[in-house]
């Protein structure tokens, strides 16, 4: 009898050997007992497996709290489109490209930010209450932040407190302008012209389609980003 | 699933509620109980994050599954070194060809595979759990563990044999 083939027996099971060797197998297996018994024990074993598959477990404790506690951090933004165009052609909207304001030169900022911490400067505004059976405002989400007393307070994004908290923070830019890099100067004013863009331009496909989720979301997106650039690049002048 | 996208938690949270039994259960397969409820949450977590990259083209169960497979392979790739993640070569689980086999009714309990997959190194029941129970192919594995395909099949067979060295004993002893 030739030597177990003990290292192919798997390869034999999966049916993902050529057919000589198959057959060299299979001629082992006739008169090997000791094998067979392998073969029979794997067969089980892939059939276990299989029904293990089916089997679910339902959440010993709820997870839930604790992944609601970790959904404040940015989110990424629908993709392009029509991924599959790779030949140039009209300049395609926002909403059709990869969206990022992740430019290389954000990186200059973003590292100044990061080395200064985490705490955040943010004027405070306070959210006007909703009317009546007023509509939900377009943008829901809500962000929840330490205002530097420890408590963790959410802010709406409705358009009158968003637009508040940009000329606030675009306030406080002007007046420190002097005491930013001028590198970071160019950086910060070039990110923000493409996020203005991308806001005008989710605003203007909205007026056409308000009920539109995706569009929703982008806009939303824009938005935060817009604010978190002025808080960084604020922070950045109260850190200097 | 817009509502989600949008931001609107609660909406979330049913997306959660829906699907995490099924996600749960691919961690404790792939990572053990003990790091399963983490491991879970960050996919939650990352789905959240990414839920506007979610075009419909697969069903969302295949898009987490996908998601949740994705995390425990980067929580794998921090462990050790390749040496401690798979079964070594040359390990004697290949060599017990006399051992008595196995009776079907034993391998129904999934517990006892549960257990028996537990004591393998990480990556070598990666690969047996992404192949024998999620139905991988070794190409796809390979990629996902970065790991060429005829290392993804030497730790399957080494898996699948170790297994059956560890049921055995299971089914001798009781």
């Amino acid at each position: 009898m030739s030597a177990h083939p003990l290292d192919v027996l798997s390869d034999y099971l999966d049916d993902d050997l050529d057919p000589q060797a198959r057959a060299a197998v299979d001629a082992h297996l006739t008169a090997c007992e000791s094998c067979r018994v392998v073969l029979a024990d794997l067969t089980a074993l892939q059939g276990a497996a299989a029904r293990w598959r089916d089997a679910d477990v339902a959440p010993p404790a709820d997870l839930w709290p604790g992944i609601a506690a970790r959904l404040t951090g940015p989110r990424e933004l629908a993709p392009a489109a029509a991924p599959h165009a790779p030949t140039p052609g009209p300049r395609l909207a926002w909403y059709q490209r990869r969206w990022s304001v992740g430019l290389p030169e954000l990186a200059l900022a973003a590292t100044l930010v990061a080395a200064l911490g985490g705490t955040l400067l943010w004027p405070r505004v306070t959210p006007a209450p909703p009317a009546a059976g007023a509509a939900a405002p377009v943008i829901a989400e809500a962000e929840a932040f330490d205002g530097g007393d420890g408590q963790v307070t959410p802010v709406n994004f409705a358009d009158a407190q968003y637009d508040a908290a940009v000329v606030d923070l675009e306030r406080v830019l002007r007046e420190q302008r002097e005491r930013l890099d001028p590198r970071t100067v160019v950086v910060l004013e070039r990110n923000l012209r493409v996020i203005d863009d991308a806001i005008r331009e989710a605003r203007e496909a909205l007026a056409t389609d308000p009920a539109n989720a995706l569009l929703n979301a982008h806009l939303a997106g824009a938005r935060q980003r817009k604010l978190d650039l002025l808080r960084r690049a604020a922070l950045i002048t109260e850190g200097d | 699933m817009a509502r989600a996208i949008a931001g609107d938690t609660a909406a979330f949270e049913r997306l959660y509620r829906a699907h995490v039994p099924r996600i749960l259960a691919l961690t404790r397969r792939m990572a053990g109980a003990d790091r399963a409820d983490d491991l879970t949450q960050d996919v939650f977590v990352r789905a959240w994050q990414k839920l506007a990259l979610f075009r419909g083209e697969s069903s969302l169960a295949t898009w987490l599954h996908r998601m949740a497979v994705n995390v425990v392979i980067e929580q794998f790739r921090t462990l050790g070194t390749a040496r401690e993640r798979f079964l070594p070569e040359g390990d004697d689980v290949l060599t017990r060809v006399a051992a008595p086999t196995v009776s079907e009714r034993g391998w129904h309990a999934a517990m006892d595979l549960h257990v028996a997959v537990n004591r393998l190194p990480p990556g070598a029941r990666a690969v047996f759990v992404l192949h024998d129970v999620e139905g991988y192919k070794h190409e796809e594995i390979g990629t996902l563990l970065g790991v060429s395909v005829g290392t993804s099949k030497s730790q399957l067979h080494r898996a699948r044999m170790s297994l059956r060295g560890h049921l055995t004993a299971t089914e001798a002893a009781s």
